[in-house]
This record gives C-alpha cells, structure tokens and sequence, in this order.
C-alpha cells in the first residue's frame, strides 16, 4: 500500500463512521427539536383559546366556533379532573382529503365554569418534510465537508512527499555502471534534504568503488599485455634453438596455457570495454544473413570436432550494435562448440523474438542459476571462463535478455529480442 | 634494410632484434621518445616498429614528427592498448599498420615484410623460391610454370612461412594469422594442421621440394 493511500485510508475510514453515526442522531435531534416546537405550539394554542373564551359573552355558542377551525373541537364534558394528552395519530384532513400524521391534545377548558374538552390538532406533514429537508442539507454539507478535507490533504500530501516519490523513482533507475552518482534538488523538508544528501553519498561512494575497481582491473589488463609479450617472445626465440624432444613437449604445454592467459586477458579488458566504449549505436541488422555469416566462420573448428550445426533461422531484422551483436553469438557459438562432444549437432534457431542455440550435453555440476558468472567452470575443458559473463554483460547493458535452461539431456541458450527492436 | 625498434621493455626489444637480426634487416633500439626522436631525424629507416606509451613522450607524437620529415619509412604500431581510438588515430596519422601485444615474432615478421614488400617494392610483387614463383598481389602459385590450386587460406599460410623463412612457427601464430581478426573466437588452431598436410601435398605433387618441416611439439618451419 503507498504511503499516500495509507494516510488517506484512516482519514476517510474515520470520516465514513463520523457520516454513518452523525447523521441518525442529527435527524434525531431536529425531530425531537421540531416535536417539542409543535407540542409547545399545541398548549400556546390551548392557552390562547382559554384567554379568548373567557373573554365571550356567556351566551355565546362555543360549540359553534370550532366549525371554523377543522383543526379545533370543542365538546363538552361532565368532569373537570381530566389529564391533558398529547399523540401523533394518522387523521383526515378536510382540507387535502388526504389522511395524514397529526399531532393531537387534548385537554379541558373552562366556559362558564363548565368543563369543556379542547382536542388542538397540528399536521405533521409540514413539519416532516422540514426535518426531511434539514437532514439532507446538513448530511450533504457534512459529506462536502469530509469529501474536501480528504482532497485537501491529498493534494496536501502529494505535495509534500513529491520529494521523496521523485528520490524513489531516481533510487529506482540507478545503475552503478552507468549513470553518474545521484544529485537531488533541494526540497523544503528537512528530512528529505537529509535523505538525499544521505543517499547522495551512499551512490557517490558506490559509482567510486565502481569505477576504481574497473579502472584497477582495466590498468592490471593493460600492463599484464607487457610481461605477456615479453615471455612470448622469449620463448618464440626459445623455439629457434634446438630444442630435444623433451623439451619441445613442454615449451608446446607452455604455449598453450600462455595463449589461455592472453586470451583471458583480453577478455577481462573486453568485459570492461562493453559498458564504457562508446559503441552502442545501433544499427539495422539482418540476423538470419548475420548468423548465417557467423556460423560459417566456425564451420571449420566444428568439422575439426566433427560436429554439425542445424541451423533454422526466420527471416529477422534488429536495430542491434553490430559489434556487441558479434561479440554475443560468438561467445554462445563457441561456447557450445566447447561443451559438445564430437558427432553431436549443435542447433541454432529462431522464432518471433528469440534466438535459441542448444548442444546436447550433461547436467551442469554446479548451480545453473551461477552459469553466467565469471570463472564458473564445469569441466576441465579449456574456456577461459568468462565467454558467458560477456554475454550476460551485453544483455544488461542493451536491455535484451537472456536465458538458460537444460532439459532432455540438452543445453539451451536463448536470447531475447524486444519488440522495438525488432523490424519484420 | 634497417629497421627501429622503438620499445621502452628492453627484453621485448632485444627479442624483436634478434628475430629479426638472423635476416637481411639491420636492427636499432631506441627505449624512449628522446633517442627515437633523435635516430628520426638522423637517419633513413625502412620500417619503424613503434610503441605508444614511451617514457618522455607519446610515440604518436613521434609519429607526427616522423610525417613533417617526409620520409618514407613504414610504420607499424605496436601497443599493449589495444584500443579502437588509439589505432583510429594511429592509422590518421599515417602508421602503415596496428600490432596489438602480446604479438607473435612470427606475425610481426610477416607484417614487417608486407609493408617493405609494399614500400620498397612497388609493384615488384614476385618472390621466387627454387623452381616456386609467388605472385603476392594476385594471391597464386606456380610451380614450374603450373599454376598450383590454392585456397585463399593456404595461400597465405605459405606467404606467411615464407616470410618467416627458416625460422620455427608455432600452430598458434599460424592459426592467428590465418583467422585474423576471428582468432580470438577459436579455443584451439588444430585446423592448422590439415591446411598444412594439404598445402605440403599440393606443392611436392606439382614437383616442388619439401620446404615445410614439422617440428615436434612446436610448430612448423619453411626450410631453404
């Protein structure tokens, strides 16, 4: 849950239940307030009544009054004890012709020392449809009020933590190959000023770590290419004198392991190279036309082992870096030539978006998860150990991907194109 | 021919002067930017083999100098930075030709005989060994006035014995010359020896001796 929704979330439970709760008793009280007004009004009339009758002449019909005011009866009765009451009951009006909810006491007054029972009748309708109107106008007051605090303090919110989403978000898209360290700009909060001048730091100091780690790598590359061209000349002017046959044995088994040393070194320097040079403008490429070229170059170190290539390719055109484009395959290519024993058919093939090349092989001895690390080896075969982790260095630094999987005895390699850079 | 070795690693220097010290070429040192600078203006050089990272000095600016005296010596660079930029500029300037270390004396040879055969020889493309004539530019073979049917490849695996002629090379130079820029690709260069065992074949068949020799554990050897 965000941050934001969260802090609205209590508000606006708080306001729904302060709505639920407030609008019963509100309606409550604007009725018992209008109730006890028409009660009130009920025994003023009463009053009222008295005062005027008192002052008739005693001859006067009082029975005969009451037939101007529907909403008075006078009827005379025998005892002068008598206990006012006061109810709501459904009655005829002759005025609507409707029967509706009346307010009735009744009570006794005195004409003439006689006792005379007064039955005073209000209608209610009036009076409802006030309460009714009351209700709905403070209940919609009420909901704009809860309503415009919560947008208010949305907006109020959003505002305020803008900061931190905007740090998130920068946090989010840090590569420490890549970006330069993180600077943010200044916010009013204090807090935020502190967390960004923290993570500030932090990134400045990881991008130096970085980029003093590539550089010690990048120099140790470069000055071991000396000593590497020394000793191999050396020992080619070693293989001008005349060696026994002993020794020519060894000077091949050094060879061999000096041209591993070499080429792992330029490995190590192209692992570097790939997210500092320059060299990623794309370009339209043809990948069936590519693959096809790429797989011939190899054809001859394949027919040396005796292994074939069966190769179903789609007509595929990427907006790729040619170089990387080169660099990838080849390291898949001859990786699988590696790790194919010799009869077997490596095959390489393409659907959609993806690329796939498989060699039948055993398991990996170790955890499939780590076969794109540097200096993962299965065997004792003789990859330098790092043809895989170039691989996977490209597919970061151009956002493709790549994956590995083993099933049925086999080993696939597949890449993935995205769509944008795809042109059928 | 004379040739200057400008390196400040005095072993690699000593070891590009004796490979080349058993041929026609005549070999100068020169370990810094001082005295490579001085022996430019001084003298007359066929080839310069030069460094980029020389104490006193950064050996394109020599190089510079090198093009303001107008003289025609060739110049291959020869750097442990193999870096796109550097040989993009090199090449500007006027180098002949980029020799990424850590090198093979072999490859070295080869290249420093393509570029005195295309300096010095202009057009004189022709090299003849006993009853074998090598036409460089048009890539072919005759052997007593037959034309022998070569590949591209073993075509320039004979050029490149040849012009390491009765020295010792090894599979791996071979099988780095021959796949060029595609060598770093291979694991192993075992392809060598069938190109070997075909082109001996193709030459002794069409009457020519026995040049190529095996050297156990080693390499091969254009023997004469």
């Amino acid at each position: 849950m965000r941050l934001l929704s969260r802090t609205l979330l209590n508000l606006s439970v708080y306001s729904v239940i302060i709505l639920i709760l407030v609008t019963p008793v509100f309606y409550r009280i604007i009725n018992r307030i209008i109730w006890d007004e028409v009660d009130e009004n009920l025994f003023l009339q009463k009053n009222e009544i008295q005062i005027r009758i008192n002052r008739l002449k005693p001859d006067t019909d009082l029975l005969g009054w009451q037939s101007l005011d529907s909403n008075i009866k006078i009827e005379p009765i025998s005892t002068t004890f008598f206990r006012d009451s006061l109810f709501t009951h459904q009655q005829y009006n002759s005025v609507t012709g409707e029967t509706e909810p009346y307010r009735v006491l009744i009570t006794s007054v005195i004409f003439q020392n006689k006792p005379y029972l007064l039955t005073a009748r209000v209608s209610l309708l009036e009076q409802e449809d006030l309460i009714k109107a009351l209700a709905v106008t403070q209940s919609i007051a009420l909901v704009l009020l809860l309503a415009g605090m919560l947008v208010i303090n949305w907006r109020n919110s959003s505002a305020l933590w803008k900061p931190f989403y905007k740090t998130l978000d920068s946090l989010q898209k840090f590569e420490l190959e890549k970006a330069k360290p993180l600077s943010f700009t200044q916010s009013k909060i204090k807090e935020f000023n502190d967390l960004n001048k923290a993570i500030a730091q932090l990134t400045a100091r990881d991008h130096q770590v970085y980029r003093n780690q590539k550089e010690f790598t990048e120099n140790a590359s470069h000055e071991i290419q000396t000593p590497l061209a020394i000793v191999q000349s050396k020992m080619e002017m070693l293989m001008q004198t005349n060696l026994t046959k002993e020794q020519a044995g060894l000077m091949e088994e050094m060879m061999i392991a000096l041209a591993r040393l070499s080429r792992l070194n330029k490995g190590l320097l192209l692992l570097i190279k790939i997210d500092s040079l320059p060299f990623l403008e794309r370009e339209k490429v043809n990948l069936k036309e590519f693959l096809e070229k790429l797989i011939l170059v190899y054809q001859a170190e394949a027919n040396q082992k005796t292994i074939s290539f069966q190769v179903s390719l789609q007509h595929q055109e990427i907006f790729f870096n040619p170089l990387l484009l080169d660099i990838l395959f080849s390291n898949l290519l001859s990786n699988a030539i590696r790790h194919t024993s010799p009869g077997n058919i490596i095959s390489i093939f393409s659907s959609l978006q993806q690329i796939t090349i498989s060699n039948p092989g055993e398991a990996l001895p170790f955890d499939p998860e780590k076969i794109f690390n540097r200096f993962q080896k299965g065997s004792s075969k003789s990859g330098a150990g790092i043809g895989l982790a170039i691989v996977k260095r490209i597919a970061e630094t151009t956002g493709i991907f790549v994956q590995y999987e083993f099933y049925n005895h086999t080993h696939f390699f597949s890449i993935f194109f995205e769509k944008n850079r795809l042109s059928h | 021919m004379k040739i200057l070795i400008v390196e400040d690693e005095k072993p690699l220097a000593e070891s590009m002067a004796a490979y080349f010290s058993e041929t026609d070429y005549l070999c100068e040192l020169a370990p810094d930017y001082e005295s490579a600078s001085e022996k430019i203006a001084l003298h007359e050089y066929d080839c310069i083999l030069l460094d980029i990272t020389l104490p006193g000095g950064n050996g394109l600016k020599l190089l510079q100098e090198l093009k303001s005296y107008r003289k025609n010596a060739g110049v291959i660079i020869v750097s442990a930075k193999n870096s796109i930029d550097d040989k993009i500029k090199g090449l500007d300037i006027g180098a002949d030709d980029y020799l990424p270390k850590p090198f093979h004396l072999a490859e070295l040879g080869a290249r420093v005989n393509a570029l005195i055969r295309r300096k010095k020889f202009e057009g004189e493309t022709f090299l003849y060994i006993g009853n074998m004539q090598l036409d460089v530019a048009g890539k072919s073979v005759t052997i007593l006035n037959k034309k022998l049917d070569l590949t591209k490849s073993e075509f320039d695996l004979l050029l490149f014995l040849i012009s390491n002629k009765n020295k010792v090379v090894s599979k791996n130079a071979i099988g780095e010359h021959l796949s060029g820029d595609e060598a770093d690709r291979f694991d192993n260069f075992d392809f060598v020896y069938s190109h070997i065992k075909n082109l001996k074949k193709k030459m002794t068949e069409a009457g020519s001796a026995d040049y190529i020799k095996t050297i156990y554990g080693l390499g091969y050897k254009f023997e004469r």
